[in-house]
């Protein structure tokens, strides 16, 4: 019996007992200590890595380090910024999240972004006549959610109804949502300087919670809103049981009477709607405009959030503030040290791969297992 | 289209297509032997920026490409540890190795490669005779050396799965690997070699950006083509032949689209519609080649029975 | 024969755990050249583990193995193979898509260095296939090769490798009778030839036909060992199951009363899968207050048939009626809600999900159709009271309903499958293979509970390849050959001997004792 996973014909009745013997061998429980000691190895073996890197490209790794802290929290304004990002990379990781705990890959969360801080640019702009109040910017969120869902749903509806692999699809949707952002970019919004669109009016902004003083306060609530959701939404709804029986075991679901092809589509819908907040509050608080490339790779550090945070949405903004922390951080690197702030996204993702190779969290996807 | 059009058209499609093919043909022979690797991206990334460094530290561009092998093969050799040995998820690793791998590259470029100072390209070497052929001639044979040892590499891909011993036990791993096991096939062995050389080609086709298209490097240069080799790979059906045929087809989209733009009919449309369109094609090849048969046992890690016990 | 020449392969105190199964205990074993050794015990003896050890796949926790007087240590497959060990798995170790050629040829690489030399190699495996009487097209791809014939290409693949001794795994289970004999052939010509052969076997007849010597295994250690014409039927099953043959228990008396149906099926036919049996024209019936038991040589349609009926795949042709009502085709979810309880043949597949909790697990069919539940949110309050008291009922340890599903032992996990199958008390429970890799202990629960089903008054349609457990609950069995169903009867109006022809017989008898 053959079943197509992740666009990968995978044998689920495997000839032989070898299977099953192999599912025996998963049962047993690690010991304790295991998962601990495995995360602090993998922290280990990335700060060892950034340390060597650092040595080769001639900057002082203590010093590089002591830089990025002060980058993302030295300051009123570094704080600010770093919850920013958190705010978004945790709404991204959500994106990211919910599929996956389906069994669905999600790897799209690039082009949901553009498609997303697309949608609601088109509103200021049409509707609002570039900027406008509360409305405007309310009904630029939906159509954010909206661009987004539709952008993660042409996956899912490929995925489910024709059995494309997603994570190709995907992809490639990363790609075309840049394309679609430029191509905005480029019409009669377009800013006579920069390769953006005009800067909305003053006041077009999110809804202004006084907190801290600063602008981060709305989106940082709205994140954990949003993570709180997906966990209500995950392990307290029947919906999240459905994802979570298809995510263990997609045969157990057809034997508990859920449809895989309804839930594929309906989980990048909702992944796809968290996205398209995420979108907003780059939109809204961040850029005030249509930039150019919108998404900016938080979509991919997104996915590793999600993955830090071993899947669980709880844990998910510990994780956005510790990789928008890094992120931040690194724009202090070429100042202090010559090095790109690239360097973050080795240490990022060094992190997380040693965290899946030592064992630290697992993850299991359903066209690769 | 007049002839001078369609000869650049060509021209530039099969030059365009030559990164695509190395790096379809690599993981060819990694996903014959079990393995999704859709590392396959940042490999290229790392193999282009190797390149870049190669021919600003004063070698040559044959130096270049050569030098990118053995990277390619070691960035092989850590997905290998990761997909293989240490079992983890194929696609996730795979997603956070380009992820590395566009850090490593974009820091490498800030710190050496940046201040695009020579810009220049591996020289084109026509056939004699050949490439006399009206149309074919100039498009077919007069290309850089890099596109005929592809094409050569591609035969030689063919008769390596298909007539030798190795590629037996390739295509035994890849499709039911207990039974390669039982018949004394060392899965874990295999499945390492294929990722060895496969990314070693996926190495070279990132050089072949930097050598035959851009002369320099810049941040993620490669721009999704190693996803869009993965997509080739399944729409050429897994056979040597078709992938040639699905690379250059790729390319000449590709060409095509930039042609498109300087004729007058395309000011009407936006460019963004033009560049498009290779995407837009990726997602139309990989929903059509649902049907092709990936190898049974493709993404999934393998446990060797004798480790069970 | 040469019995009392230098033996083949010499086991000298082998013993091998699983976790907490000790699969084998210091296991003697001596085999010799020229001849057909049985090695012969229930499933789970710990025949197929002693095997694999000779072939290299596991590593013996304690023991020694001498292969011609030498001392081997075979770290994997290959090692057993270059010392002329081969092993016939009982699920064939084939590449689907390969010809014979090329999967007798694979892994032999050093014979011809890098070239594969296609033709050279198609030829010498056509030759050898001629040698041994095998009619086989050697450059089919094995896919289209019938079960014997793909069992052929296994012994090619041995014998072009110059294996000495061919260990076959249960040969039998997935051949018809005629294709047996032809198998014995064969197996005879290659002990003229010099060569060694094991077969692994639960049956009492092959035995008696083939074998040269005997080793009898119970619970993983040697229970007899005897040359051939040594031991009779009754000896070897006494050694085998360390009992007489299965003491008939008191069934339940017949009814007066014809009780109501509660399952009837007629003309269910299915096609035969990539790697699925077909069915044909299947027809059987359960009454309430009985157990039904079917069984049959594995691969004989019986997990096609039970899939069928707990609608995970669809019939071609034919109706399921549940108390008269049609519930063809119906899927799993709202054969629950028309009651019937489900235990698949494969827990960790269909029944359970290991991530979840063992409330979760319990209320895995429940939720998705609507109860606990209000405006789409649990109510884990209402869902725990419910699940800590199934798991109290059903013994299940731990007792906790947030503990993973994952973390439980196998028999604590079939428990739970079995406490949410029965907790709506279903009119018909369809148990495939129940207590299959249970420990005593656990099985007996399970059983005690499908007893107790049947004594409410409810059906059960029991699949079973052990014939005890159906003699010891089923009041009827149907066993199945070929799809189709071969023998149908009260339990005690059959004998296992007539069983068993069924199971392996090509002519289908009349059906005994139907009432």
């Amino acid at each position: 019996m053959t079943e197509r996973a992740g666009g990968v014909a995978v044998q689920t009745a495997h000839a032989g007992s070898g299977g099953g013997e192999g599912n025996r061998r998963r049962l047993t429980p690690p010991p304790r200590l295991r998962r601990p000691l495995a995360f602090v190895a993998a922290l280990v073996i990335a700060l060892a890595v950034m340390a060597v890197l650092f040595a080769v490209l001639g900057a002082d790794p203590v010093k590089a380090l002591r830089a990025m802290a002060t980058g993302a929290f030295g300051t009123p304004y570094a704080l600010n910024q770093t919850l920013q990002v958190a705010s978004v990379l945790t709404m991204v990781a959500i994106a990211a999240l919910i599929p996956f705990r389906a069994g669905v890959m999600n790897v799209g969360g690039e082009g949901q972004l553009a498609a997303g801080a697309t949608a609601a640019t088109v509103v200021v702009f049409t509707v609002g006549g570039g900027g406008g109040g509360l409305g405007v910017v309310l009904l630029a969120v939906a159509a954010a959610m909206i661009g987004a869902a539709v952008w993660a749903g042409l996956t899912g509806v490929l995925r489910a109804a024709l059995g494309a692999n997603e994570v190709i699809v995907g992809l490639m949707l990363n790609f075309l949502g840049a394309l679609l952002a430029e191509w905005v970019i480029a019409g009669p919004w377009a800013d006579t300087l920069a390769p953006q669109t005009r800067a909305f009016d003053e006041g077009t902004d999110l809804p202004q919670i006084p907190l801290l003083g600063g602008e981060f306060a709305t989106a940082l609530l709205v994140a954990l809103a949003v993570s709180g959701l997906a966990w209500v939404l995950l392990d307290r709804s029947r919906f999240g049981f459905a994802v979570r029986v298809l995510g263990g075991n997609a045969d157990a679901g057809l034997r508990a009477g859920i449809s895989m092809r309804r839930m594929t589509v309906a989980v990048m819908l909702v992944g796809g709607a968290a996205a398209g907040l995420a979108a907003s509050v780059q939109v809204f608080t961040v850029n005030h405009a249509l930039i150019q490339n919108p998404a900016q790779g938080y979509g991919y550090t997104g996915i590793a959030v999600a993955l830090l945070a071993g899947l669980r949405p709880r844990l998910v903004p510990l994780a956005a503030v510790l990789f928008a922390a890094l992120t931040v951080g690194a724009n202090s690197l070429p100042a202090v040290t010559g090095v790109s702030t690239s360097a973050s996204l080795i240490v990022q993702g060094v992190f997380v791969i040693c965290l899946i190779a030592t064992g630290a969290i697992t993850v299991r996807s359903r066209g690769a297992s | 289209m007049s002839q001078a059009a369609l000869v650049t058209i060509l021209s530039t499609g099969v030059l365009l297509a030559v990164p695509v093919l190395w790096a379809a043909l690599g993981e060819l022979i990694v996903e014959k032997s079990g393995t999704l690797n859709l590392g396959v991206e940042g490999v290229m990334l790392i193999g282009a920026a190797t390149a870049a460094l190669v021919v600003k530290a004063g070698a040559g561009f044959a130096a270049a490409a050569l030098v990118s092998l053995p990277v390619g093969a070691l960035c092989g050799a850590v997905l290998a540890y990761l997909y293989v040995s240490r079992r983890t998820d194929q696609i996730v690793t795979g997603i956070l190795f380009n992820l590395v791998a566009l850090g490593l590259t974009t820091t490498l470029f800030a710190r050496y490669l940046n201040g695009v100072g020579e810009v220049s390209t591996a020289p084109r070497y026509a056939v004699p005779l050949l490439s006399r052929i009206p149309v074919v001639g100039p498009s077919l044979f007069t290309q850089t050396p890099l596109f005929y040892l592809s094409v050569a590499a591609a035969v030689l891909v063919l008769l390596a799965v298909h007539g030798t011993w190795f590629g037996l036990g390739l295509l035994s791993a890849g499709e039911q690997p207990r039974a390669a096991e039982t018949a004394g096939i060392d899965v874990i062995r295999v499945r390492w070699k294929a990722l060895l050389a496969g990314n070693a080609l996926a190495g070279l086709g990132g050089a072949c950006i930097v050598l035959t298209q851009s002369g320099a490097f810049l941040p993620n240069i490669t721009n999704g083509q190693g996803y869009i080799a993965l997509a080739v790979v399944v729409l050429g059906r897994f056979k040597p032949a078709y992938i040639v045929l699905g690379a250059v087809f790729f390319g000449i989209a590709n060409a095509f689209q930039f042609q498109l733009q300087s004729l007058p009919f395309a000011q009407g449309y936006p460019r963004q519609l033009w560049l498009a369109l290779p995407y837009i094609a990726t997602i139309v090849a990989v929903t059509l080649s649902r049907s092709a048969r990936y190898p049974a046992a493709v993404g999934r890690p393998y446990v060797p029975a004798t480790r069970r016990g | 024969m040469t019995g009392g020449a230098t033996p083949l392969v010499t086991m000298r105190g082998i013993s091998k755990s699983f976790g907490n199964l000790r699969a084998n205990r210091d296991v003697d074993l001596t085999l010799y050249r020229g001849e057909v050794h049985s090695l012969l015990g229930e499933n789970g003896a710990g025949k197929s583990t002693l095997m694999n050890i000779l072939f290299g796949m596991y590593r013996p926790d304690t023991g020694r193995i001498e292969v011609d007087g030498t001392p081997v240590s075979f770290g994997s497959p290959r090692d057993a193979l270059a010392r002329g060990i081969g092993m016939v798995h009982q699920h064939f170790m084939l590449v689907p898509d390969f010809t014979v050629a090329e999967n007798v040829a694979l892994g032999g690489e050093r014979r011809h260095r890098l070239g594969l030399r296609r033709t050279r190699v198609t030829a010498e495996v056509a030759e050898l296939a001629e040698r041994f009487g095998m009619h086989l097209d050697v450059r089919t791809p094995v896919r289209l090769l019938s079960v014997e014939q793909q069992q052929q290409v296994e012994i090619l693949k041995l014998l072009y490798r110059g294996a000495d001794l061919l260990i076959l795994d249960e040969p039998t289970a997935v051949l018809g009778p005629v294709e047996i004999e032809r198998l014995f052939v064969t197996l005879r010509r290659l002990c003229d030839a010099g060569r060694g052969v094991v077969i692994i076997t639960h049956k009492l007849t092959e035995v008696l036909s083939v074998a040269d010597r005997i080793t009898v295994l119970r619970q993983g250690a040697v229970a007899a060992t005897a040359r051939s014409g040594e031991l009779d039927r009754a000896g070897l099953a006494l050694a085998m199951l360390g009992r007489e043959l299965p003491a008939l228990p008191a069934r339940r008396p017949h009814p007066d009363a014809e009780p109501p149906t509660v399952l009837e099926v007629e003309g269910l036919s299915l096609p035969a899968g990539r790697s699925t049996k077909p069915l044909h024209d299947v027809r059987l019936r359960v009454s309430a207050g009985e157990i039904v038991g079917i069984t049959g040589v594995e691969g004989n349609g019986q997990t096609e048939l039970m899939r069928a009926l707990s609608g995970l795949v669809t019939p071609s042709s034919g109706t399921v009626r549940l108390r008269g009502r049609d519930v063809t085709g119906i899927s799993p979810r709202q054969l629950r809600a028309h009651g019937v309880g489900i235990v698949t043949d494969d827990r960790l597949r269909w029944d359970a999900v290991t991530e979840m909790s063992l409330e979760e697990n319990l209320a895995l069919v429940d939720v998705p159709a609507g109860r606990f539940s209000r405006f789409g949110l649990l109510r884990g309050g209402r869902m725990r009271v419910w699940a800590r008291r199934l798991l109290d009922d059903h013994d299940v340890s731990p007792p906790d309903p947030q503990a993973r599903m994952g973390a439980l032992s196998g028999g604590n996990q079939q428990k739970v499958v079995i406490a949410r199958e029965l907790a709506h008390g279903p009119d018909l429970l369809l148990a495939s293979h129940p207590v299959r890799g249970l420990d005593a202990g656990a099985a007996d629960f399970v059983f005690r509970r499908i007893v107790e089903l049947r004594d409410r008054g409810s059906g059960i349609l029991l699949n079973s390849a052990d014939l005890d457990e159906l003699w010891a609950v089923a009041d009827r069995v149907v066993v199945l050959n070929g799809g189709r169903v071969a023998l149908e009867g009260r339990t005690e109006d059959l004998t296992i001997d007539q069983v068993a022809e069924a199971m392996t017989g090509g002519d289908v008898p009349s059906a005994v004792g139907r009432d």
